[in-house]
């Protein structure tokens, strides 16, 4: 593993890439994020499914759910441990998220620690997987491509492409690379949330009680939390199986 | 006690009729804060119902109690949306003060400020670059979808 991957690296494998100055930005705006995480987020040791998906290092979100991001799972956990990971581990994940789903949220921890994954301790690990996942959301490389520059073996990866070969998937240079897509999803639909019954509509109602409460200069911090945007508001009046701040 | 302490519980129950209830039993007198709260409620109510129209209408008539116009303005565009009139949406939001009023209601502007780009971006027009630079990257909302977003998705759907 030799860092993180370059535009140049990328165009000498023959892959698409955004253009420089956007790769550029991109690149720029993902190094000031990880001063702010490092900063304010949770370090998390193991993978810890959350409302918005499973995160790990810097509360790095690994994927917003299992199904359509197999590849992009194993090629972040990849990165994260800089050694290839089996795709066996999909099955793990997979069962994770339903008890998370299910609000059996110890048994969504047991199964990622069945996952026999270890520890990401350092937080040099952690600023390589928030790279990592930054540069496949912004779209600049795709899951393989990612493990190809980082001198991994891409062939669990691989074998993960190669299963649903017929179904279409977001190329290169685009948003959300490598990931499925169904003929007739929307975006909205590409980037759905795996989250228990009933919880979208929880937060939608959370979301629309602060934006009521903070529709005054002075809104009491002990509803608001203080917060300065409605979803950091809303997340201390969602319960706690819905992602939301345990009480 | 407020409108605002008594109606939360029973919008969270989507009980509709205690909500109305609390509406129309409320007597707010000269009370701004608390007429805002009444309007903002029954307009989020009926919305709730998909009684667009009347949303809209009993937002436009407590207008001038909202002390955030980027949230009346906000409100109103999302009403807009579900009427299938989105020029109108974005017209509305774009004569928002949202820049002005960042400071004061840095989490209602940030919304409308997201809102507008978003439909501007779907219409094939360009999102304004004070706006997207007033948006920080970790920026997350929920769009009318009930989809958690994000500023990359701005960035994804301009490039």
């Amino acid at each position: 593993m030799t860092g993180i991957p370059s535009r140049n690296s990328a165009s000498a494998l023959g892959k698409r890439v955004a253009p420089a100055d956007v790769v550029k930005s991109g690149i720029a705006a993902l190094k000031d994020r990880w001063t702010t995480r490092t900063r304010f987020s949770a370090h998390r040791r193991w993978i810890t499914w959350t409302s918005e998906g499973p995160e790990l290092g810097a509360s790095t979100r690994l994927a917003r759910c299992v199904e359509g991001n197999e590849a992009r799972l194993v090629a972040l956990l990849s990165i994260a441990f800089e050694r290839p990971v089996g795709a066996d581990v999909i099955g793990r994940l997979k069962r994770a998220e339903a008890d998370f789903r299910n609000g059996a949220i110890a048994r969504s921890a047991m199964e990622i620690a069945l996952a026999n994954l270890p520890p990401l301790d350092d937080l040099e690990s952690g600023r390589r997987l928030h790279m990592a996942a930054g540069l496949l959301d912004l779209g600049f490389i795709d899951p393989l491509t990612l493990l190809e520059i980082s001198d991994i073996d891409g062939s669990e990866v691989a074998k993960l492409l190669k299963y649903s070969e017929d179904q279409p998937r977001v190329p290169a240079g685009q948003g959300g690379a490598g990931q499925w897509t169904g003929s007739n999803t929307s975006r909205a639909e590409e980037l759905a949330v795996a989250m228990p019954e009933g919880c979208h509509e929880e937060w939608q109602k959370a979301i629309e009680i602060c934006e009521d409460l903070l529709n005054s200069p002075n809104p009491s911090r002990a509803l608001t939390g203080g917060h300065t945007t409605a979803y950091g508001c809303a997340k201390g009046l969602v319960s706690a199986r819905c992602g939301g701040n345990p009480v | 006690m407020s409108v605002r302490d008594q109606i939360y519980r029973a919008y969270k129950l989507n009980d509709f009729n205690a909500c109305y209830r609390i509406l129309n039993a409320a007597a707010p007198g000269k009370d701004r804060e608390e007429r805002n709260s009444i309007t903002y409620w029954r307009s989020t109510i009926l919305k709730a119902e998909g009684r667009f129209t009347e949303a809209l209408s009993a937002l436009e008539e407590g207008h001038v109690d909202f002390d955030c116009a980027s949230l009346y303005s906000l409100m109103k565009a999302r009403l807009f949306v579900r009427l299938g009139r989105s020029p109108e949406a974005i017209a509305v939001l774009q004569s928002a003060p949202v820049v002005d009023e960042h400071e004061t209601y840095p989490a209602l502007t940030l919304e409308a400020a997201y809102y507008l780009c978003a439909l501007l971006i779907e219409s094939g027009q360009p999102a304004p670059a004070d706006l997207l630079a007033l948006i920080p990257d970790d920026f997350i909302t929920m769009n009318d979808q009930k989809r958690f977003v994000g500023k990359s998705d701005l960035l994804k759907g301009s490039a």
